[in-house]
């Protein structure tokens, strides 16, 4: 079996097809995964109570267990005892691990952001009398949304390779799209070739943006 | 018109303050003087509850916060009454010069944003940063931002304007600058709280004065008698060291 450079070419378009599914779990993890660590970390910037112990022990675990286990937990452990996790579809249920799993890195890289803005501003806020919600919108949030946003964007690149995984709960994803056609073939050099060439051009497209972005948070007030 | 009665603040085991008390009236210009680490600091902020007391009560105006049985919306009330300037500025990064002056008259005393952008440049205008109104906190001198930040104070309208230390962060030649600014305002009737080491300033503008030691008042009187006639051993032993 010798490298067959057509059946590499017309790979890509073929794969590619399943992009829109890559995206949309990409996509619909980010805005999950960002809304998940930014509560998680205001709960422990302000020591929320009871919200607070709860989302330490949800970050532990989850970015104390890998993505794979917590995939396969979720769909086939929790169906077991749940009607609505059997019957949901294998996207959403992707969807949802890949939140709470890069939420939990989300919130670590948020708080380290948050605790990075002087305090000396918090406690003007304060003594004027703005409440802790308008200190963190109007003052703080904004300050370390500059400061977050290169380790976020790096999260947010982990998001979509690691949404390949999805393929074993039967995601056809591009890398599911990847399997189903070397299943047929068993051209696997190609085929995975192809896949890995597209991550690469979507995740260095990405690169070049965050590049540009990076400037302007650094172009600092 | 501000009172202080009986307040404790303690971080951990730690005693910061020890039963303070004391009393003003509208227009007085008050200076607290004293070693460091003797919780001068800490008596502005227990002031405000920035760090709520252990113990005791503040009344600025018509409101009055037991710090046993104080309510978020009775601290509220307070800080409404009141200003802080501190000695690092603290001014908001992310806002230019006026926004910083608009900030807590549109989120805290809902004012529209014209109505605080007409009250913030007026300030800004008395402070000399007119022509700095939309430069950022990092394009500032510490001067520049200091007058900006006694500005924010005079914004809301308070009763009183809490200064913490507002000349020690700065370059020597814009200290004057700023205790002139501080005094034209005490002549005008500002009620203020002056934490200082500026013995001339306190000497000049201050009507009353406090010594602190251990976090409590060693001595409380007029200038004249802390500078002409000082009674506490510990008061004595400080000005010989500071004049």
């Amino acid at each position: 079996m010798v490298f067959d450079p057509m059946y590499f070419l017309e790979m890509i378009p073929t794969i590619a097809q399943a992009l829109n599914v890559t995206a949309f779990l990409s996509i619909v993890a980010l805005v999950f995964s960002l809304l998940i660590g930014a509560v998680a970390a205001v709960a422990e910037y302000y020591k929320i109570a009871v919200l607070n112990p709860i989302c330490r022990v949800y970050i532990s675990i989850f970015r104390g267990t890998p993505l794979l286990p917590q995939l396969f937990f979720f769909y086939f452990g929790i169906a077991y005892f749940s009607d609505f996790v059997r019957e949901m579809s294998p996207v959403t249920a992707s969807a949802i691990v890949l939140s709470l799993n890069m939420g939990a890195y989300m919130a670590e890289n948020i708080r380290g952001a948050l605790l990075s803005v002087d305090g000396g501003q918090i406690e003007a806020a304060f003594s004027f009398g703005m409440s802790r919600f308008q200190t963190m919108t109007r003052i703080i949030a904004p300050q370390a949304l500059r400061v977050a946003f290169p380790s976020l964007f790096n999260n947010f690149i982990d998001l979509i390779k690691g949404s390949s995984i999805s393929f074993v709960v039967g995601v056809v994803d591009i890398m599911g799209q990847a399997k189903l056609e070397a299943a047929i073939t068993f051209r696997f050099f190609e085929v995975y070739a192809a896949v890995m060439l597209i991550y690469w051009v979507i995740i260095t497209l990405l690169g070049l943006v965050q590049k540009r972005i990076e400037l302007w948070c650094n172009a600092a007030y | 018109m501000i009172k202080v009665e009986d307040l404790y603040v303690e971080f951990g085991a730690t005693k910061v303050l020890n039963g303070v008390s004391f009393e003003i009236e509208q227009g007085d210009v008050l200076a607290i003087i004293g070693p460091s680490g003797t919780g001068k600091s800490t008596l502005l902020r227990g002031m405000n509850f920035l760090i709520p007391p252990k113990k005791g009560r503040v009344t600025v105006g018509d409101v009055t916060v037991d710090a046993e049985r104080a309510s978020k919306k009775q601290i509220k009330a307070l800080r409404e009454q009141m200003a802080m300037v501190y000695q690092n500025y603290n001014l908001y990064k992310n806002m230019t010069a006026l926004q910083n002056v608009m900030e807590a008259l549109v989120t805290v005393h809902h004012k529209s944003k014209k109505e605080a952008e007409e009250i913030s440049l007026g300030l800004l205008e008395k402070v000399g940063m007119s022509d700095r109104k939309d430069f950022y906190p990092s394009r500032l001198s510490g001067g520049q931002q200091q007058r900006v930040g006694i500005a924010r104070a005079l914004a809301v309208n308070p009763k009183v304007i809490l200064f913490d230390e507002p000349t020690s962060a700065l370059d020597p030649e814009m200290v004057g600058d700023i205790l002139e600014l501080m005094k034209q305002l005490a002549e005008s009737g500002m009620t203020m709280i002056v934490v200082t080491h500026e013995m001339g300033f306190a000497r000049e503008v201050a009507t009353k004065m406090i010594f602190m030691d251990g976090g409590v008042i060693r001595e409380a009187g007029t200038p004249k008698e802390f500078f002409e006639n000082p009674k506490d051993q510990r008061l004595k032993e400080f000005m010989s060291k500071i004049l």
